[in-house]
């Protein structure tokens, strides 16, 4: 940047988009090793089953084939998991869901290692499976897991929710239900794995968490930690499903092992449709009321989340349903009670919103049925509740700075107004109707301690380079490091050089995950790199004889701005046989966590609002919805790279309008019946309009710059909004996610009539 | 059994011994290392695998190698000039087009397919030509914008964005 | 489960005798392949095997839009449905075949998936049939015994299986469309890269003069095991001034012709429903009894 220009605030070209525009970014799948063996999963076909036999002879003996491997052949650990270790890379005895991994085999070509894979004789006891979670929690339930069905109660009481009924004048409950998507990355799921002369290993993995992999690696290989390197590849989107890619890295580091030859395996569009972690599908009833005049008074809620056939993150996905269930809204009286349940279906694990838009959708879907009930406008009406500084959550935490939820609210009313005048169709059938959703999302996982690291290290000519263990996934993080970093140092972006996801090299910064890269990530890079140049400064400040605080570091060069003197950092190291400045910064969020009786805290130190609003066209004759126009307004604090805040944003409505319409996961009798682009519905191009962002910027003061981040709360908001535009269209309320044209056909069957002011 | 073919691909001639079993997205990443054509899914859903051939957008996926005796194929790796970059990537990076960049390569040369056929498209029309390749990150909206941006029509006196509500700040 | 394709034998014919010697020779175990994009993925997604696959791209001849002096239209089979899309006498003179063709895939199956294909590949909802249907294509059958036309009408005899002896389709002949209105509706979750729930051609010869319908046609994709012409529809209209109750009569008969079956796009009873309203709904613009006659998906 000139001097007079800033980095931060600037809507600067994401740092790697050269490198993809040309094709030359490597991906996982880009890497060849000489000698190089492919690895293939054999799976279930089963959702539930005994494991009687399993031989390998036929598939052991094809020509190319160099490994056939079972659970016994795992040398250590032989289960995974984030937050309990039930997950078996490969199973021994039972399969749990359908495309639960049997056995890996390996081959010297690709069409080798899947004949190999299909040679595989695998006997199976074909057991019935726990297909619907209601169905699950009943004791007399057949047991997905030794440790019973129901993995995981959280809770949240906050007043008393009898008192605050008691005060309602309007009172709304219903029952909705949302269903399994999956994260859908254009790059699926793969691992190379390499085992040096020492005997240590080197994988390489599209993953948000490599330093959880190295992790689960190691235990799964029986070794320690200094013996697994994992660097991350340039990795083709995460959304949550790439939230640590342990199973993939460890097949890899298995046949690697074994075979001493460098391995890959690289998952197929089905498998990362049909067996990777998924959304969690909800039943969720909500009961919410509200005086005369408009205020909520008491909401309690229910949600069963069913989490498949293993944990992997389903505690703390229902758990932030339940912390963030009673919306951005001040209400006196709650209570929430959320289920992680199990089921013989794929894991469910971390998708973009984490157990939120699930809740959003049936809350504000009510909020909306509320409003009408009292007359009000919807937005006046969520604006007579919605959370201000100074306003407890439904957690019991007080929120003093950033809450910029009613200036979305505003700014969501004037575009709802330009809308209007495009409600008309020129059909008799077609008729337009515009929605509003609201909603939040704590930034950063809900719990104490978390952390956030970053190294700077200053050279004399003034670049830098960054060293942080957050990764980039797609998002934009390396950049915007480099934005601060830039800004901190008073340097050109180009001369700030970002390393993310090597664990050799860069420290474990947890995972790109829960919105937190900028704000703790973000804030570990701006401390490094503030305390590199407080220690540039301080050797100057010694040079002139003068304070530190009145100097400044800029391009290269520190100056003394009063008397016109400087000098560059090159001398000054030299002067003081430094080489470079290295600097540790360290960032922790200020939280409590939530009481397990209560649900009472302060599980995250800020929050991301939004307001979102939706035009949609229902054909009343066929269901058929399509969004039409689209606005959106996310409070974020301060948008370091507002090009990529924007990016993040529309990306969200997308994804948030195929949830609301068009994506899930289809089963029969627990088996997916859709795993490929053809029959699950990604939006097109085609699909969807231009969306007009409008980026709120209420600051927050722990934020580097004022920031707090994007990625999901710009989701969460996206499937309520068209959801309430269905229902202000067609006046039917869709109780039931994904509003496919059939499913919006029913409803319309059992309208009723229409109020006459439509 | 292998195939003996000769075929040009990016402006260069290369004679490839394929299996006949293997695909022109094989053969690219496979034989000539051209790694910048994308495997999404195999099987024509996604259009990570997106090429000209012959001057038309086809998924790579979809076409043997084996059928490309004789044929032109431009990839990614194609399309920048020696002058530098094509403008369709400049503005690529400059709307903040990119996200994670899978998708990329193969909107790109959709892209490109569209504007030699229509210099001058509206906003239906890149989309409709876009519909094939799907993106997860971006929700298409820059990269509509930045082939707008690349376009003949980004000469017509008022072109721009379209009317969206500016950041408050 | 989806997987890399399997070694086979590629053979490229230069001349269809050799194609023909070669389907002979090696019976069930060949493959045709024209565009690739059905075949290659039913190779791939379910472990559709060759031993030979014959392309029959080498042959000259079989891709190229003919318009006749008579007004009629011969299509080889070979040609893509993207030149038909970029054809700008279909788009003119037979509006039904390229609302068909359009709306296939994505622009990239488009430029390789060919009509031949679609056809023989004999799905009830190929995008492309139900406008043929209706105007009366008949399809031109290579076999050892020469050359032989097919109406198209009778070419599909249920999902997947067409009435092809050991022949090869080599084209397609389209009749004069005269003045006639018509429609093709497809309705599908997406705007694009999407298969239809339900689609239906309509096409309509009514007198400007006296406002009575001559010759109508109505077929429907994706409700029966063959691309279906619902003939009691059409007759409820042919030689009748089309009024509203009139319109809505066919629609009801064409609803009755339908026998869907429910999978993961939709349930029987919702096609049928569907067949009701597109049927409607096509004649309705087609008859220029609407406001407007756009080209409708979604």
């Amino acid at each position: 940047m000139a001097d007079n220009q800033k980095a931060v605030g600037v809507s600067v070209p994401r740092i790697e988009a050269r490198e993809k525009v040309l094709g030359r970014s490597v991906y996982v799948d880009d890497l060849r090793r000489e000698g190089m063996i492919w690895g293939k999963v054999v799976r279930s076909p089963h959702p539930r089953a005994r494991i009687v036999h399993v031989d390998v002879t036929e598939a052991r003996g094809l020509p190319g084939v160099v490994a056939v491997l079972t659970a016994a052949d795992v040398p250590g650990d032989r289960y995974v998991g984030p937050l309990v270790k039930d997950q078996p890379i490969l199973c021994s005895s039972s399969v749990r869901f359908e495309g639960d991994a049997v056995a890996l085999v390996a081959a010297t070509a690709e069409e080798v290692a899947e004949t190999a894979r299909d040679a595989v004789r695998v006997e199976y006891e074909i057991l019935e499976p726990v297909l619907d979670p209601i169905a699950a929690m009943s004791p007399e339930a057949p047991q997905v897991q030794a440790g019973g069905n129901v993995a995981s109660y959280s809770k949240l009481r906050r007043g008393d929710v009898e008192v605050g009924f008691r005060a309602a004048d309007v009172i709304v409950e219903d029952s909705f239900s949302t269903q399994m998507i999956d994260h859908a990355y254009l790059e699926p799921e793969g691992a190379v794995a390499e085992v040096d002369a020492e005997g240590k290993v080197t994988i390489w993995v599209c993953s948000q968490y490599p330093h959880y992999d190295r992790q689960e690696v190691a235990r799964v290989l029986g070794v320690s930690l200094a013996r697994v390197r994992v660097i991350q590849t340039t990795t083709g989107g995460g959304f949550g499903g790439k939230f640590g890619s342990p199973l993939v890295s460890c097949y890899a580091a298995l046949l690697a092992a074994r075979t001493g030859r460098p391995a890959k395996v690289l998952y197929t569009r089905e498998e990362s449709l049909r067996t990777t972690v998924k959304r969690h599908p909800y039943r969720i009833h909500y009961k919410v009321g509200a005086t005369r005049s408009g205020k909520l008074t008491a909401v309690e809620a229910r949600f069963v989340g069913d989490t498949g056939a293993y944990l992997v993150v389903g505690r703390a996905v229902v758990g932030k349903s339940t912390s963030h269930g009673a919306g951005p809204y001040e209400v006196p009286h709650v209570k929430m009670d959320g289920y992680a349940v199990y089921t013989n279906k794929a894991p469910a694990g971390a998708m973009r919103g984490y157990g939120v838009p699930q809740v959003a959708v049936a809350y504000e879907s009510l909020l909306d049925e509320l409003a009408r009930k009292l007359n009000l406008d919807p937005i006046e009406f969520r604006l007579k509740n919605v959370l201000r500084e100074g306003s407890q959550t439904a957690t019991g935490q007080t929120l003093l700075h950033s809450v910029g939820v009613a200036e979305t609210l505003e700014r969501a009313a004037d575009a709802r107004r330009e809308m209007t005048p495009h409600l008309k169709t020129g059909k008799p059938y077609l008729k337009r109707g515009i929605g509003v959703g609201v909603s939040w999302h704590g930034i950063g996982a809900a719990r104490s301690p978390s952390q956030a690291t970053a190294y700077v290290n200053l050279c004399g000519d003034g670049s830098a380079t960054v060293l942080c263990g957050s990764v980039d996934i797609g998002q934009g993080s390396n950049t915007l490091f480099s934005q601060i970093a830039a800004e901190e140092l008073g340097v050109p972006l180009d001369q700030i050089s970002v390393v993310t996801g090597d664990t050799l090299t860069t420290p474990d910064c947890e995972a790109t995950t829960a919105t937190r890269v900028t704000y703790l990530s973000g804030n570990a890079v701006r401390l490094a790199a503030e305390k590199a140049k407080g220690t540039a400064l301080e050797l100057a400040a010694k040079h002139f004889g003068c304070l530190p605080e009145h100097l400044i570091l800029a391009r290269g060069k520190v100056q003394v701005p009063d008397a016109a003197l400087e000098i560059s950092l090159t001398d000054l190291f030299k002067k003081h046989a430094v080489q470079q400045i290295s600097a540790l910064g360290v960032f922790s969020p200020d939280c409590t966590p939530l009481d397990p009786e209560t649900g009472q805290g302060s599980p995250h130190a800020t929050y991301g609002f939004g307001t979102h609003v939706a035009l949609v066209e229902v054909d009343q004759e066929t269901g058929a919805v399509r969004l039409v126009d689209y606005a959106a307004f996310n409070d974020v604090g301060k948008a370091i790279n507002p090009q990529a805040v924007e990016g993040q944003i529309e990306g969200a409505v997308a994804m948030g309008t195929g949830y609301a319409l068009s994506e899930g996961m289809i089963f029969d009798r627990g088996k997916i019946l859709n795993p490929s682009f053809a029959t699950y519905l990604l939006l097109t191009a085609a699909d969807l309009p231009p969306v007009r962002v409008g980026l709120v910027e209420a600051p927050e003061p722990t934020g580097p710059y004022g920031a707090k981040g994007v990625g999901e709360p710009s989701m969460n908001p996206v499937a309520a909004a068209v959801i309430n535009a269905i229902y202000d269209a067609v006046g039917v309320r869709i109780r039931e996610l994904p509003a496919v044209p059939e499913t919006v056909f029913a409803a319309l069957k059992t309208r009723q009539p229409l109020p006459a002011d439509r | 059994m292998s195939i003996s073919l000769c075929v040009i691909v990016n402006g260069n001639e290369h004679h490839l011994d394929v299996a006949p079993h293997h695909t022109l997205l094989d053969a690219l990443r496979e034989e000539l290392g051209l790694t910048g054509t994308k495997r999404g899914c195999e099987v024509g859903d996604c259009g990570a695998c997106t090429v000209l051939l012959n001057g038309k957008a086809v998924n790579s996926c979809l076409v043997l190698a084996a059928e490309t005796e004789g044929a032109e194929v431009v990839t990614i790796e194609g399309v920048a000039g020696r002058e530098g970059l094509h403008p369709l990537q400049e503005a690529f990076i400059r709307e903040g087009a990119v996200q994670c960049g899978f998708c990329t390569p193969g909107m790109i040369l959709s892209a490109l397919a569209l504007l030699r056929e229509n210099p001058r498209p509206s906003d239906a029309e890149v989309r409709q030509a876009l519909s094939g390749n799907l993106c997860r990150c971006t929700g298409y909206a820059k990269i509509v914008q930045a082939v707008l941006d690349a376009s003949d029509a980004s000469l017509v006196p008022g072109f721009g964005r379209p009317e969206g509500l500016r950041p408050s700040r | 489960m989806l997987s890399k394709l399997r070694e086979f034998q590629y053979l490229r014919p230069r001349s269809l005798d050799e194609a023909e010697e070669l389907i002979q020779q090696f019976g069930p175990d060949a493959r045709i392949l024209a565009g690739g994009t059905d075949l290659l993925v039913r190779m791939k997604e379910r472990g559709l095997r060759a031993r030979v696959v014959v392309d029959l791209k080498a042959i000259p001849g079989l891709a190229g839009i003919h318009a006749e002096p008579d007004g009629s239209l011969r299509i080889g089979a070979l040609t893509t449905l993207g030149d038909i899309e970029r054809s700008s006498h279909i788009r003119a003179h037979f509006p039904l075949l390229w609302q068909g063709a359009s709306c296939v895939g994505s622009v990239q199956v488009r430029n390789r998936a060919t009509v031949g294909g679609n056809l023989c590949n004999a799905s009830p909802a190929a995008d492309t049939a139900p406008p043929l249907l209706a105007l009366g294509g008949e399809a031109i059958l290579r076999g050892e015994r020469g050359e032989r036309r097919l109406l198209l009408e009778k070419f599909f005899t249920g999902p997947g299986r067409t009435a092809m002896g050991q022949e090869i389709l080599v084209g397609i002949s389209i009749p004069p469309n005269g003045a006639g209105s018509s429609l093709y509706l497809k309705h599908s979750p997406r705007r694009a890269m999407d298969i239809a729930i339900v689609s239906v051609a309509v096409r309509l010869d009514v007198d400007s003069q006296t406002g009575v319908c001559g010759k109508a046609s109505i077929v429907l994709g994706a409700v029966a095991p063959v691309p279906l012409r619902a003939r009691a529809a059409e007759q409820t209209l042919e030689g009748q001034r089309l009024t509203a109750q009139r319109l809505e009569d066919a629609a009801r008969a064409a609803q009755e012709a339908a026998q869907p079956i429910g999978d993961l796009r939709g349930t029987a009873a919702y096609r049928r429903e569907m067949v009701w309203v597109l049927t409607r709904r096509a004649l309705v613009e087609a008859s220029g009894a609407g406001e407007g006659s756009t080209f409708f998906q979604g």
